[in-house]
């Protein structure tokens, strides 16, 4: 089988053929189809299972040089991601979720870590708030208006004090919020399924990391 | 009597209208690729997100400082086997030109990916661009980074890499969670250039420099591939807009006069 064959074709083959039968899945009420489809959904799943080995061995390959090199700022910060990766992986695998070892990591470091991330998010919301909310034009002025209604329908104390703030923060979620954001997403189908049609039809080929120029 | 079987038994109830709404929306795409195939080039306008990708490469060679790139596609649940959405795959045309301006400049580029399965893409993708720029040996084998699948853990794993780095230019395009936010303040506080989109675009509007905003990434990414074929898509796109308009038109008309047809016509 030639070159091109391999490289483009094939992939592009299995691509149109999975991507019609799933599509068939949803519509057809045939059994068997159902149960390909079901098929592929746990194969979909096994493969990205296996492909975590992959990125084990790039993470290991990346951060290992930089312990290796000693390369400055990063090799101290590689060396504790080895190390810890090292550790839930082994004891994760020795007694699985029960394993004390594991247990007490995902518990008192894991978890902490994720919601102290999360919790960042109000810093930064606040501080993107801060440069949005400045007054240089007529669609800023009206934004801060909108930002200061919806600030005021959520402190309690000036909803108490101007209680018509309340249905007005509403009336601008309900009523202009979602009517342009649907306005972007219906826009946004169009996109989307030209993007998925270009793929069916071998002109995208992004997916099998084939772009413009290299065709 | 004979017809109704076969339906009952070939097409699952209740899914009738979207599978005609979705063959329309096929047919109406494909016709906006033959009318480009019959008359030519179609001619859409640049975006300035488009033109800042190549100021934004030649900022960085300038500077010296890296170019990174954050696609996404975490999830909440930090599933391995991470799907690949339309806009993430869009945004594979945009890291294609970004390794072609560097090839072109001498600039440093860097994928910081959030799922396995796609390393081997991202490194295709990116190698074919500075193949494509005549500069092959600017493709470094370990542009593309890979550190974890999960959702929050990757927003902090890319904060730490772009001040790290000191990138000079953070493109965060394709699709992303809460961590698009924790993306661009990072880029924010070393002073790189940002083009973002198109999830989040909201937030980018008050962090980015440029915003890909709904369509846009799309649009960029047939218009970057320069394939008439994939422009004429373009067109496809802005049909069925009008076709999902005309019928959010009806439904207005029927909704006031309180006719409950359309959402019948939805139930079939």
């Amino acid at each position: 089988m030639s070159k091109v064959w391999m490289r483009k074709s094939l992939p592009q083959l299995i691509i149109v053929v999975l991507a019609i039968w799933m599509i068939a899945e949803y519509f057809i009420a045939v059994k068997w189809i159902e149960n390909v489809g079901s098929i592929l959904r746990t194969f979909q799943t096994s493969v990205g299972a296996f492909a975590l080995g992959l990125g084990v061995v790039a993470t290991v390959y990346q951060h290992g040089g930089h312990v290796w090199r000693r390369t400055p700022g990063r090799w101290f910060y590689s060396g504790v991601l080895l190390t810890t990766m090292t550790v839930m992986a082994v004891s994760g695998l020795i007694g699985w979720l029960d394993q004390p070892i594991f247990a007490y990591l995902w518990n008192n470091v894991y978890i902490p870590s994720q919601q102290t991330v999360y919790s960042l998010l109000m810093f930064y919301i606040t501080y993107a708030s801060w440069r949005a909310l400045r007054i240089s034009s007529i669609p800023s002025t009206v934004f801060m208006i909108c930002a200061i209604i919806v600030m005021m329908m959520n402190a309690p104390l000036l909803q108490y004090y101007i209680p018509i703030s309340t249905p007005l923060a509403n009336w601008l979620f309900n009523i202009p919020n979602v009517g342009s954001s649907r306005g972007m997403a219906l826009a946004t189908i169009g996109g989307t399924i030209a993007v998925y049609l270009r793929t069916l039809l071998g002109r995208e080929l992004g997916m099998i990391g084939i772009t413009a120029g290299e065709e | 009597m004979i017809d109704r079987s076969i339906e009952q038994m070939l097409l699952v109830a209740g899914r009738y209208f979207q599978l005609i709404m979705l063959i329309v929306l096929i047919l109406v795409v494909y016709v906006g690729f033959e009318m480009a195939a019959r008359k030519g080039r179609v001619k859409v306008r640049l975006l300035p997100q488009v033109s800042a990708i190549k100021e934004m490469v030649e900022r960085c060679a300038e500077m010296n400082r890296p170019i990174t790139f954050v696609p996404g596609g975490s999830s909440v649940a930090g599933t391995t086997g991470a799907s690949i959405g339309s806009a993430h795959l869009a945004s594979l045309s945009i890291i294609a030109e970004v390794a072609y301006q560097c090839g072109l400049t001498g600039a440093k580029v860097l994928v910081l990916a959030a799922s396995p399965v796609l390393i081997p893409l991202y490194n295709n993708v990116l190698q074919a661009g500075f193949i494509r720029s005549g500069h092959p040996e600017g493709f470094e084998p370990n542009a593309v980074r890979f550190s974890t699948p999960e959702l929050y853990s990757y927003a902090a794993w890319v904060a730490g890499e772009v001040r790290r780095e000191n990138a000079g230019a953070n493109m965060i395009v394709g699709s992303h969670n809460m961590d698009a936010m924790i993306h661009g303040i990072a880029g924010l506080e070393v002073g790189a250039m940002q083009l973002a989109g198109p999830s989040f675009a909201y937030f980018f509007v008050a962090v980015a420099d440029y915003v890909f905003i709904g369509p846009d990434l799309y649009v960029a990414s047939a218009y970057l591939t320069e394939d008439p074929i994939l422009l004429g898509s373009i067109r496809g796109m802005d049909l069925t807009t009008f076709v999902i308009l005309g019928m959010a038109f009806i439904g207005l008309i029927l909704a006031t006069a309180r006719s409950d047809l359309l959402l019948k016509l939805f139930g079939w």
